[in-house]
């Protein structure tokens, strides 16, 4: 969608399908410009509590964008993913507190055991469409915390108490303190993630993954090995997620069974649904939901969680389809539009 | 031996608790083809309302009733509010609306019944022999039975469950004879949100009542209405009652009771790869 909607601007403005002049990247510039823009900000004003909630967002929109990955470029739908997320925390918790990997080793680390779990449960799963892989992954999510709980593994993921790690310092005596420092690397490590599932979307990957999602029949007769790609869909978002996981672990510096409940996997969905499935902005608004509408809501009281989660998605279903960011683009394509006509 | 008769008398017992739920997805999912998530959440409520309708005093077969009649008409309502306005809608747009409904129903018991757990009581404990099964057991099986009974002999010799599996097979067709669709789908609703309160009241007095109790129950109605076939009620009965047995044995000589939802899980997926269709559900055509 959102691919779509760049070329429509770029037609936009080279009239009649004429060949556009060679210009500076000016997007990429101005991009570069507002990124270091805010590190400076972060540097200077964001600092504590408040960067260590940004970094959870950014640690949220990865996983999200793991997420959208699978529902808006795939169409199939997992309400599983948490799994997927707390594994990835795990495999962080256990490399560090082993001393098996520096920490920022342990992102990678856990994308790729994500990908490699999201593959062994995606290869038989993937046959299942619709409603059943919804079912099938919701069993995992509820299925998981009694396997990492069990006493057989307790060794590995240290039971029902969890592992807890240190807190990883900035390095070089930067004048940074903690949080701030984790802000940037996790911030710098979703850019990258980002810039990779966009490449992966507007290359063949793409075209064969929307070739699926909207006429599996089709695809398959136009030579789209179906199940393949469904499996591999599904593991790279689980991979995806599972560095989103990694991120959570290294900046809430803990992991336990209770950490990864069904509300988390639901919460993934919800999140996905309100931001959007088809505009990459959509995987940050749905972020900044999931952070933020928790804290306020615990307030009000335990139960104002699930309920505002729960009221949002109906919201979202019936009055704005393509989530909050279809919404944003609907209105601003709107007041274009009027723009252009007069 | 002994030990063995109790385990697997136990696991029909639990298997008849997922068969009604389980028989609760299979009608919903034969009139409109959707696997509603939130039929546990749905039955936990509706237990709540007999909770608080006992600790009135009011006698339990009226609170029964009561129970049975109010989730016939909230699952009605929500056919009618929630579910019509998305007939054709995407799967996904569906998934997030049950989605929506099972932490809706949820968090709402949580904010007006409180997350203390509850004690329910039971009936059947007259029933008792001193034999294999303690009443409440006796109580699920006798129980069971007679919904089964009722449930066969309305859909076999009544007019309105001959509309009701002709809109299942043909909606369209049906239309064109003068049924009313959409009245017989709010039905099919009613009906399943009922028997699944029926299950969450014999469920209650076991796992005790608390705004989680049927997610684990949930996860075994869904894993048996899929081994029995999501569209064939004998199916759902079959696959329930296998599940309760295979649930017991597992946990009692195999993995230990902390794995059971874990089991659930292996043993949905092992027969959605074998054999996607479940034991009596009918093949469909459609394969990717």
């Amino acid at each position: 969608m959102s691919d779509f909607l760049s070329q429509v601007s770029r037609r936009r403005a080279s009239p009649g399908g004429l060949a556009e002049p060679t210009r500076l990247p000016w997007r990429g510039i101005l991009l570069a410009l507002l990124l270091l823009g805010m590190a400076w900000v972060v540097v200077y004003y964001v600092r504590g509590y408040v960067a260590f909630q940004f970094a959870l967002v950014v640690a949220y929109a990865v996983a999200l964008m793991g997420v959208q990955f699978l529902i808006g470029s795939s169409g199939q739908i997992s309400l599983g993913h948490g799994a997927f997320f707390a594994i990835g925390a795990y495999t962080a918790a256990m490399l560090i507190d082993r001393g098996w990997a520096p920490y920022w080793l342990t992102i990678p680390a856990a994308g790729v055991v994500g990908f490699v779990a999201g593959g062994l449960f995606g290869m038989p799963a993937v046959r299942l469409s619709g409603p059943y892989l919804a079912l099938a992954t919701f069993a995992l999510a509820l299925a998981l915390p009694q396997v990492l709980k069990h006493p057989a593994l307790e060794g590995v993921t240290g039971g029902v108490a969890g592992i807890s790690i240190e807190t990883p310092a900035p390095p070089y005596g930067l004048p940074l303190d903690a949080d701030q420092w984790m802000l940037l690397v996790v911030s710098a490590c979703a850019l990258l993630i980002y810039a990779m599932v966009r490449r992966l979307l507007r290359g063949p990957t793409g075209i064969a993954l929307r070739a699926l999602r909207d006429h599996p029949a089709a695809a398959l007769a136009a030579g789209v090995p179906v199940r393949q790609w469904r499996a591999r869909a599904f593991a790279t978002s689980a991979g995806i997620v599972g560095m989103a996981g990694a991120m959570n672990a290294l900046l809430t510096h803990f992991v336990s069974p209770d950490g990864f409940t069904v509300l988390l996997s639901l919460g993934l969905v919800a999140g996905v649904v309100v931001g959007g499935t088809g505009h990459a902005i959509g995987s940050l608004i749905g972020a900044l939901f999931l952070v933020f509408v928790p804290n306020v809501a615990e307030e009000v009281s335990k139960a104002a969680t699930g309920l505002v989660y729960g009221a949002l998605m109906l919201g979202c279903v019936f009055l704005a389809p393509n989530g909050l960011a279809g919404l944003l683009s609907w209105c601003t394509d709107k007041l274009r539009s009027k723009d252009t006509l007069r | 031996m002994h030990e063995l008769l109790h385990q697997i008398s136990t696991g029909i017992v639990n298997g008849c608790i997922y068969a009604m739920l389980a028989l609760a997805l299979v009608v919903v999912y034969r009139s409109t083809h959707h696997v509603n998530f939130a039929q546990g959440e749905m039955a936990m409520f509706s237990t709540y309302i007999a909770a608080i309708l006992i600790g009135a005093n009011v006698p339990y077969a009226v609170a029964f009733l009561a129970c049975v009649l109010f989730a016939f008409v909230s699952g009605a309502l929500v056919e009618r509010v929630v579910m019509r306005p998305l007939h054709h809608a995407p799967v996904l747009s569906v998934v997030t609306v049950f989605v929506a409904l099972y932490v809706i129903v949820q968090s709402a018991a949580g904010l007006v019944f409180g997350y203390e757990t509850r004690s329910f009581p039971s009936p059947f404990d007259a029933l008792g022999t001193g034999g294999i099964l303690a009443g409440h057991e006796v109580g699920i099986l006798l129980t069971t039975v007679g919904v089964l009974a009722a449930m066969t002999a309305f859909f076999r010799f009544t007019r309105l469950g001959l509309a009701m599996r002709a809109v299942a097979v043909q909606p369209l067709s049906s239309q064109l004879v003068g049924i009313r669709v959409s009245r017989l789908l709010m039905l099919s609703w009613g009906i399943a949100g009922a028997v699944g309160a029926i299950a969450g009241m014999l469920a209650a007095p076991i796992v005790f009542l608390d705004p989680h109790m049927m997610s684990g129950i949930m996860i075994y109605a869904f894993a048996a209405a899929i081994v029995g076939g999501i569209d064939s009620p004998v199916g759902a009965v079959v696959g329930g009652i296998l599940l309760g047995v295979f649930e017991n044995l597992a946990g009692a000589y195999l993995v230990g009771t902390e794995l059971k939802l874990t089991l659930a899980l292996v043993a949905m997926i092992a027969v959605l790869i074998v054999k996607p269709q479940g034991l009596f559900g009918s093949r469909s055509a459609q394969r990717l």
